[in-house]
């Protein structure tokens, strides 16, 4: 294992990684630093650089982090993608049964706008995906698609009917 | 698993959090001073400190941020409000423990050897 590096350390952990870019990229960037830190204290001993990094390798414990790191961040990563996929639905719905009447027909529009609820509900959609997600694009894309059946359906009410 | 790694598995948390009552730290410090306050005995494999202090900040007992100290570029936790309610709550419950485990293996008897 001569002439190791991080970056080849890095590898292989992120070979038992199955995560979204964003989640590995700063899982990688913490074990980075913590490899780092650990090397500079080994070389402050004396070690040359490779043993020191080996060493760090081994009280760090690649594989059994490894498999723990995906492990919790795949079961978040789950629950974030069912609420990625679920909230701007349900936010579409509720749009959708503030702005139609029970009978079909719109409200009024200059009524909506003025209407606490409504601005409540268009925020907390608009607001909820950049805050919660880190995936947020998934999110946004899902935000966009429902809303803009909506707003279609407000404008062409027949289409509704369709 | 030995009982050694048994209790410092189920011990982590409360360790880290108590740690963390102090001031911020990031994963690196953390590691040494687990390992340098208790002589080694809560000395682990340092890379399973991460999947628990990512599992805590998930639960919002923890918070995070990066910061560059030294010239370094590190990841520093630090203990949330909800965090600090759960380490009074398992502070509570482990001293508990302790004292029931201490009554039934003999109370002062035992430790005398």
């Amino acid at each position: 294992m001569g002439g190791v590096t991080v970056d080849q350390i890095l590898a292989k952990i992120r070979q038992n990684l199955h995560l979204s870019k964003e989640t590995e990229h700063e899982v990688l960037a913490e074990i980075r630093t913590h490899l780092e830190e650990a090397m500079a204290d080994a070389r402050a001993q004396g070690e040359d650089e490779v043993s020191a990094l080996l060493r760090a390798a081994e009280k760090f414990g690649i594989n059994e982090a490894s498999v723990e790191l995906q492990e919790v961040h795949a079961n978040w990563e789950s629950i974030e993608a069912i609420l990625a996929c679920t909230l701007p639905v349900l936010f579409a719905l509720i749009l959708r049964w503030l702005v139609f009447a029970p009978d079909g027909s719109t409200v009024d529009w200059s009524q909506l706008s003025i209407w606490p609820g409504f601005g409540t509900v268009s925020l907390a959609a608009l607001l909820i995906p950049f805050a919660l997600f880190r995936r947020w694009r998934f999110a946004l894309i899902g935000w966009g698609f429902f809303w803009l059946l909506s707003v279609i359906f407000v404008i062409s009410p027949s289409i509704n009917r369709w | 698993m030995s009982p050694r790694d048994q209790m410092r598995k189920g011990s982590t948390e409360i360790l880290i959090l108590s740690l963390l009552k102090k001031r911020s730290m990031y994963g690196y410090e953390i590691s040494q001073h687990l390992a340098r306050q208790s002589d080694g005995y809560f000395e682990m494999k340092e890379g399973l400190l991460y999947p628990a202090l990512h599992r805590m900040q998930q639960n919002g007992w923890l918070s995070s941020d990066w910061r560059v100290v030294d010239g370094r570029r590190r990841k520093y936790y630090s203990l949330t409000p909800l965090g600090q309610k759960v380490l009074d709550e398992q502070a509570a419950e482990w001293k508990m423990f302790l004292e029931k485990l201490h009554a039934l293996l003999g109370g002062n008897e035992i430790w005398a050897g």
